[in-house]
């Protein structure tokens, strides 16, 4: 079954023993401690032996939806999972809209996330009651089946569909087709498409979250097999069944992990589109925010979806006056069906930056940080293509696949509200990166777990993050950078643990480009802190970049310049640079202070996939149109807690 | 639920829903007459059963009686507006509905898993007759040292060329640690797929591969990244595999392609009892274009 010789590194992984992840997916953080046991530092003659760390990134999705979900069927999405996986893992496909496509590279994983709501769970409850067999011709092909004869039977249904002559009760027959519900047919196509070694298939759906109008969706994502998925079914929101409040949703995930005995964890998306409700500080539902809240969120909520196409949600240029990189893909007019507008400060609840920031605060007060989470990108296309390179962009739904005039529509239009998003603001973004130790279900979910993750706006660079107390400048200068930092710190999503008296946290930094994408600009570190007197603060420190570029009078590092030449929509590597290493010290440390830290790699500009299709199809776009961008990636932070 | 509201605003949809409250209007008014026979909703058991299931199914639990009753309430509210809605036609001309109506016969009119087993002859003819899509492809490993670009030019081939001395002079089967620059990609390869290879190093980095010596040090050749001196370790060739290796792809191709075949077979015959007529006049039977 498995084909483990044919991934990239995979002969390498083999020889890999993945069971000490367990003991920090346990234990929710990875401290210094647990570090040292999962990448033991002690040295080795041969340094390439006894390396149980990750080597590469998986590069996945996390969050597509398919025909099965509502909203892309009623679009005219005609790809259902098993089409999804199939692209996803390299193979040509045939679009809704009729149109080849091919990713440029297979993806290493999938979540087929549909919406829960309206899935169809009934059928298989239904079938087999008495009732359904007490029709002759119903029994007589039930019959058929029970004795192998299934496929006659399964002809002679169709036959008998074609003939009007299909009795009513016999819509679910047990060993048909229509007798699996969607949900089912979801586990089905992840379990023939799961291949160990080579292609990971999750079992997953979306919880859709959405009263008012105000986008609290979450993806819940299955480290188990089908075995354990299909003894329940989906969490939804429409009453009585289901809730609209996240904390049912936790409820319903334990009650998952209870029964089966397997683990799942959920990934919020769109706080841009939540109307300031999805990173709340006072209250939720009604409820203040209590310790049981902060505990139960930062159990299961371990990642944030901060890029994806309806909208970039790292930070807000209003939340981050000073940082001149925020203004990117920001989604900002309104709720998610437009129905109301924004206000300025609803934004504050809303970014994956402030909300790092609020969780330190919210410690204090609750004992747990709430929004101690890694950073990954996805999708969120409603098409089955996981399509985001700006120049293979195969859009948001059936509608936004490629054509003549994709960038000339409205995307939602509410003239009550103002609230008015057009087509073209929709971004080609974004994928998830997972340092695992395999590409299997447990090892990729593991390393989701201990927020090993970055996201991507699109391309699939490679970044490194490690921070810790002795990292020395010359340990950029070592060949094998990957090595140093598990040895001498923690990865992303780590803790810095307990301040050496005297010592700033170090960081190992790197970040190598996309074999076919655009140079990079540069290596930034966000960092976050609370101070004594309980207020936040953020800074944007520059720390390696292409050239001989030289920080200005306010520390901050000019523009990489431009080669894009939106006409004919090319640009050209001759500014940047291939790979960035660099060791930092933060040098406005103080160990009175909560802190977290996380980097930020942006390419140099190119063509956004408007640029693309203008050239394509000869279309004018939109004035006000943006032609151009520096995409980016965002990796998990480091966290940094003072003892007290 | 996402674009439900997009759907709504659909003026063809206004026209559509106002149409019907109108009319619904009228007949509810029209209709309030107690002497008129009134349609029953009957609640077997099996239909409560079945409703406690996919409640426990989800919470892990029974309902309680008054979830129990919850439940039975929401059922007979959406039967009676699902049975009115149908009376009023309101399922017709609604897009979401008519897409989801085809979605479901595509469900149930699916091949079912009988129809989807293939015996080792069935697979071996399609493996002959698909040997490109199951070829394996040549495979390498190797070692290689990474030089920085930042000093391109002709003193970045003078040093290239120094390095790769140095390296010729090494023992066998090392890597001296003090040679090249710091990098990301890996010092040394597993034995790996060419299009593995490409996805890490660039497509011209992995063909230049396929000429080198092995257990050689070699190069300097370029990737986007700069330029690499490599050593090839090991290399295997590309081949047609015989079933029993990929007898698991070969399967899922074969059904995937099944029941592709499967649905626009079931398609024709649904369409077979159709006479579609085009706003020319002309007819088109489906004798004479849809028929296989």
């Amino acid at each position: 079954m498995p084909h483990y010789v044919s991934s990239t590194f995979a002969a390498a992984l083999m020889l890999v023993a993945s069971t000490s992840f367990v003991a920090a997916q346990d234990s929710g953080m990875l401290t210094p401690e647990e570090a040292a046991k999962l990448y033991p530092g002690k040295p080795l003659y041969s340094r390439y032996a006894g390396r149980d760390f990750p080597t590469r990134p998986f590069f996945g999705d996390t969050h597509l939806h398919t025909s099965f979900s509502m909203d892309a069927g009623a679009f005219g999405a005609r790809l259902g999972p098993r089409d999804a996986y199939r692209f996803a893992r390299g193979e040509q496909v045939t679009s809704s809209s009729g149109q080849p496509v091919k990713l440029s590279r297979p993806l290493d994983f999938l979540v087929v996330a549909d919406h829960s709501d309206n899935m169809g769970f009934f059928p298989d409850l239904l079938a087999g009651k008495p009732e359904v067999l007490a029709d002759p011709t119903g029994k007589k092909w039930y019959d058929m089946i029970q004795s192998g004869k299934g496929e006659e039977a399964a002809l002679e249904i169709i036959g008998a569909f074609s003939h009007n002559k299909f009795p009513d009760d016999l819509m679910y027959l047990p060993g048909t087709s229509a007798y699996k519900s969607a949900w089912q047919k979801t586990i089905d196509a992840a379990e023939e498409f799961n291949d160990p070694g080579r292609f990971t298939a999750f079992i997953g759906y979306e919880w859709t979250s959405n009263t008012g109008g105000n986008n609290l969706h979450r993806n819940v994502i299955f480290r188990d097999n089908g075995v354990k998925a299909s003894q329940v079914v989906p969490m939804t929101v429409y009453p009585p069944n289901g809730s609209d409040n996240p904390e049912d949703l936790w409820k319903w995930m334990t009650a998952y992990e209870e029964k089966t005995g397997g683990s799942v964890l959920a990934i919020a998306h769109n706080g841009n589109l939540s109307n300031g409700l999805m990173f709340p500080v006072v209250e939720a539902f009604g409820k203040k925010l209590d310790s049981e809240y902060a505990k139960t969120r930062a159990k299961w909520e371990r990642l944030y979806e901060t890029t994806q196409t309806k909208g970039t949600g790292e930070a807000h240029p209003y939340l981050s006056p000073n940082d001149e990189f925020a203004d990117f893909e920001i989604w900002d007019k309104g709720n998610l069906d437009g129905s109301v507008a924004k206000k300025k400060d609803m934004l504050q609840f809303e970014y994956a930056r402030q909300a790092l920031k609020n969780g330190l605060k919210l410690e204090q007060e609750l004992g747990t940080n709430p929004y101690k989470f890694g950073l990954i990108g996805s999708s969120d296309a409603h098409t089955g293509l996981a399509a985001m390179q700006e120049d293979n962009f195969f859009g948001k739904t059936t509608p936004q696949e490629p054509g003549p005039e994709r960038m000339k529509k409205a995307f939602f239009d509410n003239p009550e509200t103002g609230v008015k998003v057009m087509d073209w603001e929709v971004g080609a973004s974004g994928y998830a990166a997972v340092w695992a130790t395999e590409n299997t279900r447990e090892s990729i979910w593991d390393a989701m777990q201990r927020k090993e993750t970055y996201a991507t706006t699109g391309p699939r660079m490679i970044v490194r993050f490690f921070g810790g107390w002795d990292f020395e400048p010359r340990d950029a200068e070592d060949r094998l950078p990957a090595h140093t930092g598990y040895s001498k710190g923690v990865p992303m999503g780590g803790d810095l643990g307990a301040a050496p008296k005297g010592k700033a946290p170090t960081f190992l930094v790197a970040a190598l480009k996309d074999p076919i994408g655009a140079n990079l600009d540069r290596y930034q570190i966000v960092k976050g802190w609370l101070d004594a007197n309980g207020e936040l603060h953020e800074k944007v420190y520059d720390v390696v970049w292409s050239g001989d570029r030289k920080p200005g009078d306010d520390g901050k590092v000019p523009p990489v310049g431009n080669t894009v030449d939106v006409a004919n929509a090319t640009w050209t590597n001759t500014i940047g640079a291939p790979e960035l290493i660099k060791v930092w010290t933060d040098p406005d440390f103080n160990p009175a202070q909560p802190a977290f830290y996380y980097g930020r790699v942006l390419e140099i500009p190119k063509p956004r996939w408007t640029a693309y299709d203008a050239k394509f199809y000869g279309t004018t776009p939109l004035p006000g149109t943006t032609m151009t961008l520096q995409d980016r990636a965002y990796t998990s932070p480091i966290w940094y807690t003072p003892k007290g | 639920m996402t674009f439900l509201s997009k759907i709504l605003r659909e003026p063809l949809v206004h026209f559509v829903i106002i149409g019907a409250a109108v009319f619904g209007l009228y007949a509810l008014m029209a209709g309030g007459n107690q002497d008129e026979p009134r349609d029953k909703i009957v609640v077997t058991e099996g239909r409560i059963e079945q409703l406690a299931q996919v409640f426990a199914k989800t919470w892990q639990r029974p309902p309680t009686r008054e979830e129990l009753r919850g439940l039975i309430d929401t059922y007979i509210k959406e039967e009676v507006y699902y049975r009115e809605a149908l009376k009023l036609g309101l399922d017709r001309d609604d897009t979401l509905i008519r897409r989801r109506m085809q979605q479901k016969m595509e469900f149930v009119t699916e091949p079912g898993d009988a129809l989807l087993r293939a015996d080792d002859a069935a697979l071996q003819a399609f493996l002959d007759a698909h040997k490109a899509d199951f070829r394996v492809e040549p495979r390498i490993a190797f070692d290689q040292i990474f030089l920085n670009p930042e000093k391109l030019g002709e003193a970045a081939i003078a040093r290239a060329e120094q390095t790769l001395e140095i390296l010729k002079a090494s023992a066998p089967g090392e890597i001296p640690p003090d040679v090249g620059d710091p990098t990301l990609l890996p010092a040394r390869m597993p034995l790996s797929p060419l299009s593995g290879i490409a996805s890490n190093f660039g497509a011209t980095f992995a063909a230049n591969l396929t000429d080198l010596p092995e257990n050689e040090w070699a190069g300097p050749i370029k990737s986007p990244y700069g330029l690499h001196l490599v050593r090839v370790t090991k290399r295997i060739d590309g081949y047609d595999p015989k079933l029993a290796e990929v007898r698991d792809a070969v399967e899922q191709k074969w059904r995937t392609e099944k029941r592709d075949e499967f649905r626009d077979q079931a398609y024709d015959q649904l369409l077979a009892k159709y006479e579609v007529i085009l706003p020319s006049g002309k007819a088109v039977s489906p004798e004479s274009e849809a028929a296989p």
